[in-house]
């Protein structure tokens, strides 16, 4: 079956979902309503398109490898990026795009604000999770799966965190397989110093030899 | 926009088309296995659409176990259009590309739903106002041998498993040919010969015995689900449609197989 098929459904049905389990999903989408972003992934040597409409995202992919470079112009209503797969992450932050371009990692054709539009879409929109929830199993049951995830959240990160204590515990005390900050710096002190006193120790040898050279030449020199 | 209209501006080509095909000459043409009149076809087929109207979506979902989503899905991936342009959707039934179609093009385009089908094409626009589309949609039944629109009209035309229960597809081909605009493309995905002989064992057993059972127990119609197995026997293999489409006039032809050829999507351009 045709893999980029089975992404763009992927991709669409969850970018859609998104929007409409959050409060002001629609209300986000207006700004972009029937523009296109045409989104090349380096590596992926693939582009999909996702048109925007007044209630969907609809995701397409580039079979005919029209946006595999930049399209010599558009018109306002498309653009093209070509991305990395490694800088995706960092379209969301609105403030990057630019050092992502003098960075090289991003390159674009067109209507920048479509792109502008599109990374702050998904970090504008509102999902409540707990609301989403108790559309399907009710308020009360929502409220307790909410707050026990919310618990298992925070036992969770304490777990992780007394685990990551005790292996570098371990690590450094009981099995010494790491050293202390204090140990290494004491380490680099040593090892300095040890260089100090061997460059001194040459210096003299250097001082001595040339003493026992000289001595030597008197000695030569009287006899004769 | 709904049309009833029988077109019949045939180009010279469609003519020629008309009077040379053999299925016209004998005016007998296949239905299912059977020999029937070549008039009689479209009521029959019609009333094979009437029957599964209603469940047709479901049956779709049931029969391909959703993998028709993503023919479908890589038909419009093939399609290239953009905001703007002109798309018909020919024996569109349930409309599954017009919806996305629609989307696309915005509102500076246009897309007809066309089918020659009234149940089917009701279903349709039920399923697509209820989805809130509308404006740029618009709804013709038309026959796809004499298409109700002028000449170089649309940017795209595509036919989804359609195009085997057309009676004459040369002279529905032309037709097309002819609304095309120059530059245009015509997409057909249908069903097609698998590329292997293991794969078609399994495929003749599932749809000559497991397929019209279900259509007999969801759409409670076990004999119009023979005839779709029947009708994806009958309809020329991926070359010899290819050929059809060049003997139009189609330039650039060429076809996917998808699945193991089960279903097949050509593309042809005029120029």
């Amino acid at each position: 079956m045709p893999a980029p098929q089975v992404l763009n459904a992927l991709v669409e049905s969850a970018l859609n979902q998104a929007l409409s389990w959050s409060n002001n999903g629609e209300q986000a989408l207006q700004k972009l309503a029937g523009n296109t972003c045409i989104i090349y992934l380096q590596e992926l040597d693939h582009a999909f398109c996702f048109h925007f409409s007044t209630n969907k995202i609809d995701v397409v992919a580039d079979e005919q490898k029209q946006y595999c470079d930049a399209p010599d112009e558009l018109p306002d209503e498309i653009c093209w990026v070509s991305v990395s797969l490694f800088a995706l992450g960092k379209l969301k932050q609105h403030n990057q795009l630019t050092k992502l371009i003098k960075a090289g990692q991003l390159d674009f054709t067109g209507n920048l604000s479509i792109l502008q539009g599109l990374s702050g879409l998904f970090s504008e929109l509102e999902i409540d999770f707990e609301e989403v929830l108790s559309r399907y199993i009710g308020d009360v049951a929502a409220y307790k799966v909410n707050s026990s995830a919310k618990k298992l959240k925070e036992v969770a990160i304490s777990q992780l965190a007394q685990l990551s204590q005790t292996l570098s515990d371990a690590a450094l005390d009981e099995k010494p397989l790491g050293v202390r900050p204090i140990m290494l710096v004491n380490f680099s002190d040593d090892v300095l110093q040890l260089s100090v006193d061997a460059e001194r120790f040459e210096a003299k040898l250097k001082r001595l030899e040339s003493k026992h050279m000289l001595d030597k030449q008197n000695t030569i020199e009287g006899s004769e | 926009m709904s049309t009833n209209t029988q077109h019949d501006q045939d180009t010279p080509q469609e003519a020629v088309l008309a009077s040379s095909n053999p299925e016209q000459a004998s005016h007998k043409t296949d239905f299912g296995f059977s020999q029937v009149d070549a008039s009689q076809k479209a009521d029959m087929v019609a009333d094979v659409f009437h029957s599964v109207a209603a469940k047709y979506d479901v049956m779709n979902d049931l029969m391909s176990m959703g993998v028709h989503r993503l023919w479908k899905r890589y038909t419009i991936d093939c399609s290239g259009v953009r905001a703007g342009q002109k798309v018909l959707d020919l024996a569109g039934g349930t409309g599954d590309l017009a919806a996305k179609f629609s989307r696309i093009v915005g509102n500076k385009g246009q897309v007809i739903l066309a089918d020659i089908n009234h149940s089917m094409l009701n279903v349709g626009k039920e399923k697509l106002l209820n989805m809130g589309i509308l404006g740029n949609l618009h709804y013709v039944q038309a026959n796809a041998e004499a298409l109700p629109f002028p000449d170089n009209h649309f940017d795209l035309i595509t036919i989804a498993f359609g195009l085997r229960n057309v009676t004459d597809k040369s002279k529905a081909l032309a037709s097309m040919y002819r609304v095309l605009k120059p530059g245009g493309r015509l997409l057909v995905l249908e069903f097609s010969k698998p590329t292997t002989q293991a794969l078609s064992k399994v495929y003749d057993a599932y749809s000559f015995y497991l397929l019209p059972q279900m259509g007999k127990l969801v759409a409670n119609d076990s004999e119009s689900y023979r005839y779709l197995a029947e009708s994806i026997r009958m309809h020329p293999d991926q070359d010899t449609l290819e050929q059809m489409m060049k003997d139009v006039g189609f330039e650039q032809t060429s076809y996917t197989n998808l699945t193991g050829g089960i279903v097949a999507l050509h593309r042809g351009f005029k120029f």
